[in-house]
């Protein structure tokens, strides 16, 4: 039966129960038990404030602690911060009350517990030692055995973010997925010469001051302020998606996916053979929808690579438009290439003028003694301002770096 | 001896308005409202999250006092503003009148503040429920503004001193999920997420919403809603899409939805012409399944 009482009521009810001393030590003995909870979350890289620990317990004290779902819902409520972590706080909840609060009848709520919670995932164990275990079972089942969780998320986001896209195996490539999504892909940081009218800010905009005194009989009332208004640099992705780039173009095309949303008016185009602008494929609301749209339109996928024919093609069809002296044109390749080395040259010289830098994106520069010995990157390398490795995700978040210096 | 839950009694108040909500979400404004803490609802768009705060108001009869948030709100547009117009007034008055009593102190007392939401949803006699809608859109600067409203439900302003809330207001804010809100904001606040609803329950808020509809098809169109949602679009259609939907339908005075009806009626559901398109493309499964759907989830 799910009844919620008022506060007096909860206490008096308890206090009918119990002897005065008996619900001291009882109520003392959850709090602590809650506490420890919440530990528990704390090492799970759940951040619970202190503040949000006190509203926990105070609302344990406003609900019926015998209600599994109200005792469930009232730690939840408090201690929850964001929907992403609901699947980890249903995990832990139900590792550690698996058995339910025990203050008063533990089988029953055992039981409603576990109907309760059922979108808890599976939770899986710690590779203890078998031995250790099975003590564990036996004994301190209540004390000791949840305070060595491991965090799995966080530490594998990690490994992952050093991890070569080629190594990436297909149960990664949904956490790889996040790890994209929380890049920080900001980079209108620098600020210009120009100015624009601002909200508040130091700097007074003295002449739309005067001019607004003027209106009210030469007083000044407010004091309008300016800002340095952000330079953005704009940026234009070229992505090879010839066989010889397979195995990296897949998650270099989600890492574009970011960008674009993130960035205002980038623009992205996929070569091989031939040249396509993707960017409206990429305005898709899911990664994955966006992905297969590209892959089915996109008809020269895995084929072969003409960087200069491609690049003339660019030049010819999309350049006037996207080529612009705040644009910086990234080049998504490993330079192997089937095409005219001259034409390549003279395509260069042409993108190089139009654009305000050139970065190209190298995934085989992973390699220490990587040297440029395909013509195609030999060719290319003496126009390009910054030649960088991309197969990794931390490799990117340079890149973004580098971006932001421009 | 009492025996109402007040989950069962906030989820009836509610549904007397004809918000239908589940235990969880009366649960939630059940602890907002004793615990004296902020509601953070998240979700997707569509699923009422306003509207609760609008219900609520009205249940408790308390006055709702909105701040809808956007890229650039400040704190002289939510918090308080000097009258500056009337300040200068007053000076250009007791200059022309030379009066030795003046201070400049004089200019700076509540009849030249201007209250804006958030200070008149502290300042008031009566109780209120105030809610900061969207809280997504407006910059993270503006957050920190609303940190000393939020744990302290007072004001301070430095000519003036610290207004503290007479009454706290229940405090209802709302997010899209656009961008990550800042930890400082979330600790203080009560959280809680409000999912789509299940067929059951959307076929509850059609009925009560839209009471020309008949039952029947109520859960057909609250079963096509499910479906729905389960496909990839652009921008999944919510609550008030559907509502919007049984309405039409309802207009067109139809006993059953067809192909044809979906058609007609695709702009209640989609805003964007890829998603209307999806949609005709997918239609006919849609329709197809809801037998199997209904026996499944029955």
């Amino acid at each position: 039966m799910r009844v919620l009482i008022s506060p007096r009521e909860a206490f008096k009810r308890v206090k009918r129960d119990f002897s005065r001393e008996d619900f001291d030590q009882r109520s003392e003995q959850l709090i602590e038990r809650v506490i420890r909870f919440i530990n528990l979350l704390r090492r799970n890289r759940l951040s619970v404030h202190i503040s949000n620990e006190i509203d926990a317990i105070h609302a344990l004290s406003l609900v019926d602690i015998n209600d599994p779902f109200q005792f469930y819902l009232a730690l939840k409520t408090c201690l929850l911060t964001s929907y992403a972590q609901t699947v980890t706080f249903n995990r832990l909840y139900l590792q550690f009350w698996g058995t339910g609060p025990k203050l008063k009848k533990p089988t029953d709520s055992d039981e409603e517990q576990s109907e309760q919670d059922e979108k808890t995932v599976v939770f899986k164990k710690q590779d203890e030692s078998p031995s250790e275990d099975q003590s564990r079972k036996g004994s301190t089942r209540h004390s000791t055995i949840y305070e060595e969780v491991p965090t799995f998320t966080y530490s594998a986001a990690e490994t992952l973010r050093k991890k070569d896209f080629e190594e990436i195996t297909q149960s990664e490539v949904a956490l790889l997925e996040e790890v994209f999504k929380r890049l920080q892909i900001k980079i209108k940081e620098k600020k210009g010469r120009r100015f624009r009218p601002a909200l508040s800010g130091r700097m007074v905009d003295l002449r739309r001051t005067i001019r607004q005194s003027t209106q009210r009989g030469g007083e000044i009332i407010d004091i309008l302020k300016r800002e340095r208004k952000p330079k953005e640099s704009k940026v234009v992705v070229l992505a090879d998606v010839s066989g010889s780039m397979d195995a990296y173009s897949r998650f270099l095309i989600k890492f574009m996916y970011e960008m674009q949303r993130f960035l205002r008016d980038t623009e992205t185009f996929v070569f091989g053979t031939r040249i396509m602008r993707i960017t409206e494929l990429l305005h898709q609301r899911s990664v994955s929808t966006a992905l297969a749209m590209v892959s089915k339109q996109v008809l020269f996928w895995s084929g072969g690579t003409d960087i200069g024919g491609c690049l003339k093609e660019f030049n010819e069809k999309h350049g006037g438009r996207y080529m612009a002296q705040n644009r910086i044109l990234v080049i998504l390749s490993d330079g192997w290439d089937k095409g005219n080395i001259n034409e390549l040259r003279l395509q260069m010289i042409s993108v190089k003028r139009g654009f305000k830098r050139i970065i190209w994106l190298n995934p085989h520069l992973k390699y220490e003694n990587y040297s440029p010995l395909c013509m195609g990157m030999a060719t290319a390398l003496p126009y390009v301002d910054h030649f960088l490795p991309c197969h990794n995700v931390e490799t990117l978040e340079k890149f973004l770096e580098v971006v932001k210096q421009i | 001896m009492k025996n109402v839950s007040a989950t069962e009694r906030i989820k009836k108040a509610l549904k007397k308005r004809k918000y239908i909500c589940d235990d969880e979400l009366a649960f939630s404004l059940y602890l907002a409202q004793h615990l004296e803490k902020p509601l953070l609802l998240e979700g997707e768009p569509g699923v009422g999250k306003t509207e609760v705060a609008k219900v609520i108001s009205e249940v408790l009869d308390r006055k709702l006092i909105r701040l809808q948030c956007y890229e650039g709100l400040d704190a002289t547009s939510t918090i308080y503003e000097w009258n500056y117009a009337k300040q200068l007034l007053k000076i250009k008055a007791i200059d022309a009148s030379h009066n030795p009593q003046f201070h400049l102190e004089d200019i700076f007392t509540e009849e030249f503040l201007i209250a804006r939401p958030l200070l008149m949803a502290l300042q008031g006699h009566e109780k209120v429920v105030l809610l900061i809608d969207e809280i997504d859109r407006a910059d993270e600067e503006f957050e920190a503004f609303l940190l000393e409203i939020l744990s302290d439900f007072q004001v301070s302003i430095p000519e003036l001193g610290t207004i503290h809330a007479e009454h706290r207001p229940i405090v209802i804010v709302t997010s899209n999920r656009v961008r990550e809100l800042h930890d400082a904001l979330k600790r203080r606040c009560l959280y809680h997420f409000i999912e789509y609803p299940s067929p059951e329950r959307e076929m509850e808020i059609i009925l009560s919403k839209v009471p020309q509809v008949k039952k029947g098809l109520a859960r057909k169109i609250a079963d096509i809603m499910a479906t729905l949602r389960g496909y990839d679009f652009y921008k999944r259609p919510g609550v008030a899409e559907t509502l919007d939907w049984s309405e039409s339908i309802s207009l067109l005075s139809k006993e059953d939805i067809d192909e044809q009806t979906m058609d007609m009626t695709a702009g209640c559901l989609f805003k964007f012409r890829e998603d209307v398109n999806r949609y005709k493309e997918v239609k006919g499964e849609v329709l197809s399944p809801p037998e199997d759907d209904s026996a499944g989830t029955d």
